[in-house]
């Protein structure tokens, strides 16, 4: 029975908490998938700027339609599918991976990878070409050590014998 | 009568370039001294009458005298005497003029200088052709001094968003920058041309290089500094095509600035060093193509017009022919091939040019991208900031450790003796920052990720100097304060270049921090409203309106509190212009150290109703006061003397010294 009564408050005191909770999140979460949007698209008056930081008329009628939607429920997706059925897909700010425009994204890490690789392999070889080097020198000493070594033997042995 | 002595003075110049360049090619053939000084007189006469031919114009844009179409397309009877003196690169023409002019100071001070007697006809004739093709479309295709066909009263008037210090200085200095790299750019092909292979090109235009790219940091500082007051959006750098022009040229010159410092003490990448200012020179050019083709948008660009296939062709020709050059050389450029080991200084500048040209080609291919793909594809599309952010984030945080690792890695072969010693003080401080960080509530993983790694090559950078101190205080017993000034001092160079790192990495603490956490809201409120956002308390007090010569100023007075303290009156505003359509706006910012209250007056009704857009934009300040080390670092590792010398050369005497006597060589330098 005590154990009952305790669930039930828990039971209470979630709820209360949910219906204190829930317009904060909503109102964040509103805040953010609107900001989200907002840099994800390109004013289309031809000025250039994200919607987010363009305050020119056309700009402010795609953040009233951004508002609108999201006070509907659609999702970000739903939002960004509706403006390029519009604009088309010039009104993105960076291009959909998808397509020809993977290269768009893929490009420059592979751009890069590649350069690490040369240069890993061209590292290697100076590295290598240096090593050999010294080896080449080490040998050299010890050629110059056994000359040195031969011609006082040969040199000892003309004097003693 | 000014017009046609500017208009005389562009003519004779370009008569002038092409005797010089001829004058140099008969010397180069024949040796005969008079030529060379007859080709010297005329780039000084070249730099004369282009100096005439600006100081005309300036004149004329002085006067307002609107017979000139220059002078009425970006002047106007209301606008300010230092404001119609810098129209002179608001639009194409002056600018144009502005170049050729600088080439021509710079062309005629490097023949003064006459560094290496068997490269400066060949120099002279690479920057004279460059002037021959800036005069040349002065005077034939677009003409500065062009008069009107019918007679006006009053001028266009200069663009609102032009009208600031901001833009009084981010053209000059961006094209001093751009024009300077022309200098190494033909040093270097001039080394080729005659089969010199050596470092004293390298030498002789260290300056030249640190200067050009000085400027262009400048330029590129100021250019944001300009967007984030000017154009009232919030933010300072928009990854326009335009803004991206001229940062790709910094990425590289950056590059190449540190891969000589290779070639200066081991002989190598010669190739590469000759690849990186030729496409740091050809990135100018294409920058300044973007600017005058019209082919991409941008709020930077001078609009569509014919100029830019000439500019593309010239390009395009000055990149084959530079590369042309390089491979008939090849043999002549392949150096030594002696990397002790994976890890040292010199591989890990092989890593931060990798890079650098990454984010180059990253940059270079998002702007463009958008002629591929409808090219490809047919279909329109943008490439905006998500696009550069996303791509340049990682590369960027990686170049945040190498600035961290390169500075304390040794030259030839690190010993993990070696690592220990110089890793453990930054890497622990890294961790500490990061737990409290987190501690404290920075959750964001990138941001949490990217200020680690800054404050990792901070506490590197700080921490080699503080060795570098007490070694100093050790071997000489010098007292802290002299121990310190004398290290700086004696070898600027070095410490020079640790002061430009550390500007660059509070600038990337300001960058992190501004995109990370800012928070952004529009409100509509009505007069006595008051609002909260974060810790700002802002009262609307009224809306007016006041009048500055012919220009209408709309205002709003905004009460602004912080945690109770007063901030004062804040008043954002609009102004309109008598000769300009739109109205600029002017942004009310609060800038502290931890952040900027940024407002602007986004509209208003007739009820006196307004909208505005607050934004809270962390660390910014900490972007421009980095921007400002930068140039102290700059100045300071150039300043003349002992200390700015000391570079490859030198340490390789003092090495070979140092080996001589049986000394390890075991320290970073």
């Amino acid at each position: 029975m005590r154990d009952r009564k305790c669930l039930q408050f828990i039971y209470l005191v979630l709820a209360f908490s949910f219906l204190i909770l829930l317009p904060q999140q909503v109102h964040g979460e509103i805040t953010i998938i609107q900001k989200e949007i907002e840099e994800m698209l390109v004013c289309q008056d031809d000025c250039g700027m994200l919607v987010s930081a363009c305050d020119n008329s056309t700009a402010q009628y795609m953040r009233g339609i951004i508002v609108e939607q999201i006070n509907q429920g659609k999702t970000k997706e739903q939002i960004l599918e509706y403006f390029i059925g519009i604009y088309g897909e010039k009104v993105l700010a960076a291009p959909p991976p998808k397509g020809f425009n993977i290269t768009a994204w893929v490009t420059p890490f592979l751009m890069v990878l590649a350069g690490g690789l040369l240069i890993y392999f061209a590292l290697e070889k100076w590295v290598f070409h240096n090593r050999l080097l010294q080896l080449e020198e080490v040998e050299q000493d010890n050629n110059l050590d056994l000359t040195e070594y031969e011609q006082r033997l040969e040199d000892e042995l003309k004097e003693y014998w | 009568m000014a017009a046609d002595l500017g208009y005389i003075a562009i003519l004779l110049s370009l008569v002038l370039a092409f005797y010089a360049i001829f004058c140099f090619i008969l010397y180069l053939k024949t040796k005969n001294y008079r030529l060379f000084d007859s080709a010297k007189g005329s780039v000084y006469a070249t730099a004369f009458l282009t100096t005439v031919a600006t100081l005309c114009l300036e004149w004329l844009l002085y006067l307002g005298d609107f017979s000139i179409k220059y002078v009425y397309q970006y002047t106007s009877t209301d606008l300010p005497w230092f404001y119609r003196l810098t129209a002179l690169w608001a639009g194409n023409d002056g600018s144009l003029l502005l170049w050729a002019w600088l080439l021509a100071l710079y062309a005629s001070l490097v023949v003064k200088q006459n560094k290496i007697k068997e490269m400066t006809p060949i120099v002279m004739i690479i920057l004279m052709i460059n002037s021959l093709f800036f005069l040349f479309i002065m005077a034939f295709l677009t003409n500065p001094f062009e008069k009107m066909t019918m007679f006006a009263v009053e001028g266009r008037g200069l663009n609102p968003m032009l009208q600031s210090p901001g833009m009084i200085i981010h053209p000059v200095t961006t094209y001093l920058g751009y024009v300077g790299f022309a200098i190494p750019f033909a040093f270097a092909i001039a080394a080729l041309v005659i089969n010199r292979s050596d470092d004293e090109w390298i030498k002789v235009t260290r300056g030249w290089t640190i200067i050009a790219w000085m400027f262009l940091s400048i330029g590129n500082l100021y250019g944001a500094l300009w967007a984030y007051e000017e154009l009232g959006w919030g933010g300072y750098w928009a990854w326009d095509p335009v803004e991206n022009a001229s940062f790709m040229p910094w990425l590289t010159g950056s590059a190449f600035l540190h891969s000589v410092m290779v070639q200066e003490r081991k002989n190598m990448l010669k190739i590469w060093n000759i690849v990186l200012i030729i496409i740091t020179y050809v990135l100018t050019l294409f920058g300044t193509y973007l600017v005058r083709s019209g082919i991409l948008q941008s709020v930077h660009a001078f609009g569509s017009s014919s100029l830019g296939k000439f500019f593309l062709a010239f390009t395009v020709v000055v990149l084959i022919c530079s590369l042309g050059i390089m491979f008939s050389r090849i043999k002549l450029l392949k150096g030594d091939k002696e990397f002790e080991s994976f890890i040292s200084k010199e591989s890990s500048f092989l890593l931060n040019n990798l890079i650098l040209v990454g984010m180059t080609f990253a940059t270079f291919w998002g702007t463009i991208f958008p002629l591929i793909s409808e090219a490809v594809t047919g279909n329109k599309i943008t490439v905006s900031i998500p696009f550069f952010n996303t791509v340049n984030a990682p590369l960027g945080l990686v170049m945040v450790l190498l600035m961290g690792i390169c500075p304390l890695i040794a030259w030839r072969k690190s010993s993990t003796k070696n690592l220990l010693a110089n890793f453990t003080v930054p890497f622990l401080a890294s961790l500490i920052f990061a737990s409290i960080a987190y501690i404290l509530g920075l959750r964001k993983i990138y941001v949490l990720m990217g200020f680690t790694l800054t404050v990792f090559a901070i506490a590197a950078t700080l921490w080699d100097v503080v060795k570098g101190i007490l070694i100093r205080r050790k071997i000489t017993g010098e007292s802290i304060f002299i121990a310190t000034f004398r290290l700086l001092v004696r070898n600027r160079r070095r410490y020079g270049g640790y002061v430009i790192h550390l500007g660059i990495l509070m600038m990337i603490l300001g960058i992190i921090g501004s995109q990370g956490y800012d928070i952004a809201r529009q409100v509509t409120m009505e007069v006595g409203e008051t609002i909260t956002i974060k810790d700002y308390i802002i009262t609307y007090e009224d809306l007016k309106q006041k009048r500055s010569g012919t220009n209408m100023i709309i205002f709003a007075q905004l009460n602004v509190t912080n945690n109770g303290q007063s901030l004062g009156e804040m008043t954002p505003h609009k102004i309109f212009y008598k000769t300009q359509k739109q109205p600029s706006t002017e942004v009310a910012i609060y800038s502290t150290w931890i952040e900027d209250l940024y407002i602007i007056l986004a509209g208003w009704e007739m009820d006196g109703t307004a909208n505005f857009k607050i934004l809270v934009n962390p660390l910014v300040k900490w972007i421009w006061t980095g921007g400002y080390i930068l140039i102290i670092g700059t100045i300071f590792a150039l300043w003349p003397g002992r200390g700015s010398l000391i570079g490859g050369k030198y340490t390789r005497r003092v090495l070979g010294h140092l080996n001589s006597r049986g000394v390890e060589q075991n320290y970073a330098g």
